[in-house]
């Protein structure tokens, strides 16, 4: 069989190439969720956990920084002009008596007016500040423990070096053929990693942190493009709810839009807190191959 | 039995003002036709109602007394569902939905006879065994009487009951809105209606149109209809009621307000037992 792969027709051997990452990828994908499978009962949709869990839950300490400057705006003590958030006028600090440590922070950020550039250096700040939500979700096993991420890792490095190792055989057959025309092979073996690390890389919320907040959403869709202005009970706005199952950047409408549109800006700078569910900083990928396959001439050192 | 409560019958419009309003329903009831198939997003919901409530699935299409056979790939689907929600009854109509293998688009009556009855219970039976669950048997509306009718439509369920020992769901707009049409008492169909074996009660309200009530559930339940509940619970108390709404969906609180006027029906003769 390896024989049969070493001698493969060049655009052959790409196509065969990434379908073989494909199936690596997926298989190194469905381990992790089956190491992580946890059939214990999820913890209930309502009443509904505080927010500001479900925001770190689904982005981490971003997704947390952006429901705080949601509330901050809709408490009156930020203000949205144009490209820049600011300290309202007029407001001193947010409300004492449910201001917590984590808003008052994000509020005193703003200071100076403050492009959404600046949203990820905000996030590291406030990291330390959202130890307390992270006792909850681990306490309901919601977010991976240090031995899964490490776990996940592992499957994700022998995901690499599998699909690496076939590359690199290919690659050894084909010089040693003496066929130089291996430039794709060359570049989906350099792209690869950063596919397979993007598809792989461990989440931060667990299997059961992913079915959870998937619940969620699915109890709530209908409240995401719906009327904001009612109270879900227990004192949690609709707002607070939908910008903290949804992401704040995924809000819409005369009022929540220009404030979606803000915090969408740094999405290439590697920010969003609508991602939802990874916790993988967006790395360059090949796109399924869409800079790799084209044209099928250059090959990669095809046996015949 | 266990006593379930009082709940409606699910519609996704409501999904999110369910968990808004968590202790509205004590109890669901689901399309089962809805969950057959395998959509992620249905399945997902599915199982977010599984795991907060009560579901009584409710299937449409069984055909039950149709002169063909059964659809397996249907029963099939119907029974794999119920065996996942583990409910504590599954039902469907005394109807026939398919003939010739034609698919008829809405529920036809079955004529009261002998044979039918006899072709009806075989029908429970294969679903019962294959489901290893309880079915409960619903009367439907009609707009016509059929001729040759070998007994009345309560003897008749009487008779399932006791040779496939499945149970009933009272129709009380159903019984209400064939009262009107047909010129009877609903009163006097519910005396000879075998109650004993009722698991369940829907209601539900119609429309009236050139001079025929139709039972579109589109409106809220009519006076006469809670009268009615009124009077079976008196005589028996019904583990779950259920109300149906279908069109014109009005906001959630109008659904809770009448699930709570049958909760307050349904507790006060519970309490009087």
């Amino acid at each position: 069989m390896l024989h049969g792969i070493g001698n493969m027709y060049g655009p052959l051997f790409i196509l065969f190439y990434m379908a073989f990452c494909a199936v690596v990828i997926m298989v190194a994908r469905l381990v992790s969720a089956a190491l992580q499978y946890d059939p214990a009962h999820l913890p209930a949709v309502t009443p509904l956990p505080d927010p500001y869990q479900i925001a770190y839950l689904r982005g981490g300490p971003r997704a947390v920084t952006n429901l705080a400057i949601l509330q901050l705006l809709e408490e009156g003590c930020l203000e949205l002009r144009e490209d820049t958030l600011h300290m309202a006028k007029g407001r001193h600090r947010p409300p004492i008596s449910d201001a917590r440590a984590i808003q008052t922070a994000v509020w005193y950020e703003f200071s100076s007016p403050k492009l959404a550039t600046a949203l990820p250096e905000i996030a590291l700040q406030i990291e330390p500040m959202c130890i307390p939500l992270k006792r909850d979700l681990y306490h309901n096993r919601l977010l991976q423990t240090h031995n899964q991420r490490v776990v996940g890792l592992v499957i994700m490095a022998l995901a690499a070096t599998i699909i690496a190792i076939m590359g690199l055989f290919k690659l050894i057959t084909a010089l040693n053929n003496g066929h130089h025309n291996v430039g794709f092979l060359v570049i989906l073996m350099v792209l690869q990693p950063a596919l397979t690390i993007r598809m792989c890389y461990p989440k931060l919320a667990s299997w059961r942190g992913r079915k959870y907040l998937r619940r969620l959403q699915t109890a709530y869709s209908q409240l995401q493009h719906g009327d904001y202005s009612q109270d879900c009970g227990a004192g949690i706005s609709t707002v607070m709810l939908v910008g903290a199952v949804f992401g704040v950047s995924r809000m819409d409408g005369e009022i929540y839009g220009p404030l979606a549109s803000y915090l969408k800006a740094p999405l290439h700078a590697n920010w969003s807190d609508s991602s939802g569910l990874s916790n993988c900083a967006a790395v360059g990928s090949c796109a399924g191959g869409a800079s790799c396959g084209g044209g099928g001439c250059g090959g990669c050192g095809g046996g015949n | 039995m266990p006593a379930l409560g009082v709940g409606f019958s699910f519609r996704p419009a409501y999904l999110a003002d369910l968990f808004l309003r968590p202790h509205s329903m004590d109890v669901l009831e689901v399309i089962a036709d809805h969950y057959l198939e395998n959509i992620a997003d249905r399945q997902e919901q599915l199982e977010l109602l599984c795991a907060h409530y009560t579901l009584l699935p409710h299937s449409l299409n069984l055909s039950l007394g149709g002169a063909d056979t059964l659809d397996r790939s249907y029963v099939r689907r119907l029974c794999r569902l119920v065996q996942r929600l583990r409910p504590p009854w599954f039902s469907d109509h005394l109807a026939f939905t398919r003939a010739g293998g034609l698919e008829l688009g809405h529920l036809a009556p079955v004529p009261l006879t002998k044979e039918a009855l006899d072709v009806v219970c075989q029908h429970i039976h294969e679903v019962q065994d294959r489901a290893e669950t309880l079915f409960i048997l619903e009367n439907i509306s009609t707009h016509v009487i059929l001729p040759g009718a070998e007994m009345t439509e309560a003897d008749f369920l009487a008779e399932v009951v006791e040779r496939t020992a499945c149970g009933l769901l009272l129709d009380l707009t159903n019984v209400y809105t064939n009262a009107m049409n047909h010129g009877f008492s609903a009163d006097a169909y519910l005396q000879e209606y075998p109650l004993e074996h009722t698991m369940q009660i829907h209601i539900a309200g119609g429309e009236w149109s050139r001079g025929t009530l139709n039972d579109t559930h589109s409106a809220p339940v009519p006076k006469e209809v809670w009268r009615l509940l009124e009077y079976t619970l008196k005589r028996y108390r019904v583990p779950a009621i259920i109300l149906e709404r279908d069109e014109n969906l009005p906001p959630f609180e109008s659904i809770v307000e009448e699930t709570e006027m049958a909760r307050s029906l349904w507790g006060c003769h519970a309490a009087s037992e």
